[in-house]
């Protein structure tokens, strides 16, 4: 990283971007070595929750500003950095890693609904913090085995069956998770309309479950699609090609950091007319004559986008869209 | 006092896999490779009975359900079982708290993980 002028941070603006899955999410890992599946997809190596790389996020985001058209590719250039000469200078946005938030798990009482933690909620807790972000709700411990929600529908007696598994659940008498899934509901899932169905579940059905039990949902209940190739003339699966592949399920909720600094440039070059971290972040989040801005896009992510996989609402929080 | 060193779950878990998947064919390689999804998006108690059922025409089916149901056993009793009748095993299962039955599905997945690799170079 090239030194910074005294008094410049390398970032002046942060958002946080809420990424609403509604389609089935192939982040690949690449081929997998002793896997339980052929075309795994992305994890955190510490925690093994599934995670999508910000180089991931950073290309889907780029590339669909690119196939927008407009007029203005150098405008991609200014934002995002130079295509082929790396070395000549930054882009003015970073996006973190994609970490997770909510996860939908099967229900029969409820078709499914959202499980997060106390995991999930601290550290997205911490990034709100550090994106200066106001998100004081307190988070309530809960031991393995239990669980805590909101909708008495949910409940068998006093258990609530997740998939197969029962736990014991506990209402939340002093509103501490609604308080969360009140605050997730109105930040994480996009605006209007067509989302208030979603909105309104996570408001109601969402689960607070221990780590442990986030942590197996997590890992083994994510959608395993066989893929064949079917052979052209009989138009049947031909043999020989049959491979399993990870995606994260539709209804899943995450999260990553944007952040801008002012535009840079090359090194001996004038850096007149430079645009502002303010103005380059509004850019990218609102668009402009020629591009619809990141806030309320369906932006398609990971791979698969012929089968229509990777379809994920974005929603900004932060300034100006509090 | 140094304890003698043991091989680790794991390696255990791969020594059972490489012994069982010896001469057990193409049919059953390939059931082994798409037996984590089954019971990722059925469950594993399903896909068992699954394969019971078809283990009453298929070797492959049966072999394989056999593998599982045995390793399953020793897992849960901590000392080695063989033979151990179906019934049984759905009977363990089906009184296990749901902790329980979430630790043999996670133990089902951790060995599928080698029978499918080792099942894929003994066919080769």
């Amino acid at each position: 990283m090239a030194a910074l002028s005294s008094g410049e941070t390398m970032f002046q603006e942060n958002r946080i971007v809420f990424l609403y899955c509604i389609s089935p999410v192939h982040m690949g890992a690449g081929t997998a070595v002793g896997g339980l599946i052929d075309n795994p997809i992305q994890r955190e190596k510490h925690t093994d929750y599934p995670v999508m790389a910000g180089s991931g996020i950073k290309g889907a985001i780029r590339h669909d500003y690119w196939a927008q058209g407009g007029s203005d590719n150098q405008l991609l250039k200014r934002i995002f950095g130079p295509e082929k000469d790396a070395a000549e200078h930054a882009g003015a946005v970073s996006f973190g890693d994609g970490q997770l938030l909510a996860f939908p798990v099967r229900c029969a009482k409820a078709g499914y609904v959202y499980a997060t933690s106390p995991l999930l909620l601290a550290r997205l807790q911490r990034h709100m913090t550090l994106a200066g972000i106001q998100a004081d709700w307190n988070i309530p411990d809960i031991s393995s085995g239990h669980c805590r929600l909101r909708n008495p529908d949910l409940l068998s007696d006093d258990h609530i069956a997740l998939e197969a598994y029962e736990l014991v659940a506990q209402l939340d008498a002093d509103n501490a998770l609604g308080q969360i899934a009140d605050w997730m509901a109105e930040n994480g899932l996009p605006e209007g309309e067509n989302y208030s169905f979603f909105r309104d579940k996570l408001k109601k059905d969402l689960v607070l479950l221990s780590n442990e039990e986030m942590h197996y949902f997590a890992v083994n209940s994510t959608v395993v699609e066989p893929h064949v190739r079917i052979d052209d003339v009989s138009g049947t699966a031909d043999g020989g090609a049959l491979f399993y592949s990870e995606n994260l399920p539709p209804e899943s909720l995450l999260y990553t950091t944007l952040m801008a600094s002012r535009e840079r440039y090359k090194k001996g070059d004038g850096g007149d007319n430079r645009m502002e971290a303010t103005q380059i972040v509004d850019t990218l989040v609102n668009g402009n004559d020629h591009w619809q801005g990141l806030h309320g896009r369906m932006v398609q992510f990971g791979g698969d986008a012929t089968t229509g996989r990777g379809q994920i609402v974005c929603s900004v929080k932060g300034d100006k869209h509090d | 006092m140094i304890k003698q060193a043991q091989p680790s779950l794991d390696q255990r878990r791969a020594a059972y896999a490489w012994e069982k998947v010896q001469g057990c064919g193409g049919e059953y390689m390939k059931l082994a490779k798409g037996a984590p999804a089954l019971i990722m998006n059925n469950g594993l108690m399903q896909t068992l009975a699954f394969y019971e059922d078809k283990g009453e025409k298929h070797n492959h089916h049966r072999d394989l359900n056999r593998h599982i149901i045995d390793w399953l056993a020793t897992y849960l009793t901590g000392k080695p079982v063989a033979n151990v009748p179906f019934a049984t095993m759905m009977d363990a299962l089906l009184q296990a708290d749901s902790a329980k039955y979430r630790r043999a599905t996670q133990e089902t997945l951790a060995l599928l993980r080698w029978i499918r690799q080792f099942a894929a170079i003994d066919y080769r």
